[in-house]
């Protein structure tokens, strides 16, 4: 399908975008918080992995890459978005504790939010995109033991923010 | 089960995915630490949202593929256009500059030829070359009904006259070219610019201009100097 690519055969390149794009959407949505955003990012990176697929080493696995890309645009959406508001859906606290399991899911998005942005797309990467660890380093660009390390934090500031909004063993009894 | 065996076992349930070992959750439990209860509740919390977050909100991608293809397709394009694109903004500001130095040595060089051309000061001081005021003054279809000044000596004297000014013409008109050129061609000595074409395009659509005032000069020379050879 590559190959195909390379040689700008579209059918071959629509194919490349239906295999990426929910997995890419989905990190950019939960990356940036806001699905207009991870939209406008989703289109980016898909066009920026079609425009250089030729740079792709082929001794590698392909959805890294792409998602090397992902990880990439979205550090820079985010940073550009430090310079403006907040979109909404992020800025917005909620007013009081989530007893419903479908806002559990909204939840955990804000607690995402509130994170480190390597911690957070660290535990992205790791959980939604169920890649390994050495596969998260390889996106990353950073040694195992540093993912590890910030899966783990992660996983703790989360873990101490969902019991602060009211979710957890102790409160569910 | 001791403390650091429990943190590391747990470690590599959470890294490899795996369902952790009973004993695993007794000293998560029972155990007096509050370290390993506190790693424990945390586990707990975490295997029992996370799979919540992870179906709770649809992530379907509304992107229509062949519109990405489309735009990657378009972007290709666009990028190339961006690097052309500011080539133009540099030669346009490089022009505009050389334009006015252009310009600038032009005037220099003009005042350069009128103060060192031999035929200026002639003209100003010589007192052959200085009309007499009747003939100044005269219309061209009068000369002959002028009392005091004979034809022959006021035809020798606009011929002299129209020498002069050709000739200043002729040096200034040389000076000029002469200093565009000099401006617009690379010295060997120098590297060429790589990407200046325009200079060569300049050059060449300068020349043909030179060319043609060369001639045209020339043409006003020898009419002159015909006509001043039959006068005489």
């Amino acid at each position: 399908m590559v190959q195909r690519c390379l040689e700008g055969e579209e059918s071959a390149q629509v194919e490349f975008v239906n295999l990426f794009q929910q997995r890419v959407f989905a990190l950019c949505l939960r990356m940036l918080g806001h699905r207009q955003d991870a939209e406008d990012v989703t289109q980016d990176v898909l066009v920026r992995a079609l425009r250089y697929l030729k740079s792709w080493d082929s001794s590698r696995e392909l959805a890294p890459w792409v998602l090397k890309i992902a990880a990439n645009r979205c550090r820079t959406a985010l940073s550009q978005r430090s310079t403006r508001p907040l979109p909404v859906e992020l800025s917005v606290e909620p007013e009081t504790p989530i007893s419903e399991v479908e806002g559990v899911a909204e939840e955990v998005n804000r607690g995402l939010s509130g994170l480190r942005e390597d911690h957070r797309a660290c535990f992205v990467l790791f959980y939604q995109q169920e890649l390994s660890v050495a596969e998260v380093a390889e996106v990353m660009d950073v040694p195992a033991g540093t993912v590890k390390t910030w899966l783990f934090r992660a996983r703790k500031e989360l873990a101490d923010y969902l019991r602060k909004r009211g979710l957890g063993p102790e409160n569910e009894q | 089960m001791n403390c650091l065996e429990f943190q590391t076992q747990l470690e590599s349930a959470i890294l490899e995915r795996t369902s952790p070992a009973p004993e695993l959750a007794e000293h998560g439990c029972t155990c007096s630490a509050q370290d390993c209860r506190d790693l424990w509740s945390d586990y707990i919390l975490l295997e029992g949202q996370l799979p919540l977050w992870l179906e709770g909100e649809s992530a379907d991608s509304p992107l229509d593929p062949l519109r990405v293809v489309q735009a990657a397709a378009e972007s290709s394009l666009s990028g190339r256009h961006v690097r052309r694109r500011v080539r133009p903004e540099t030669r346009q500001s490089m022009r505009r500059w050389l334009a006015v130095a252009v310009a600038g040595v032009a005037v220099v060089g003009v005042i350069a030829a009128l103060n060192t051309s031999p035929d200026l000061p002639q003209l100003v001081q010589s007192p052959d070359v200085r009309l007499p005021p009747e003939v100044a003054l005269l219309e061209p279809g009068d000369t002959a009904a002028s009392p005091g000044v004979s034809t022959e000596e006021s035809q020798q004297a606009l011929t002299e006259i129209s020498h002069t000014y050709v000739g200043w013409i002729h040096g200034s008109a040389h000076q000029i070219s002469e200093t565009v050129g000099f401006v617009l061609s690379t010295p060997p000595s120098m590297d060429p610019l790589p990407v200046l074409p325009w200079y060569d395009t300049l050059q060449e659509q300068i020349r043909p201009i030179e060319e043609s005032f060369q001639k045209t000069m020339d043409g006003v020379l020898q009419e002159v100097g015909g006509e001043s050879q039959r006068s005489s």
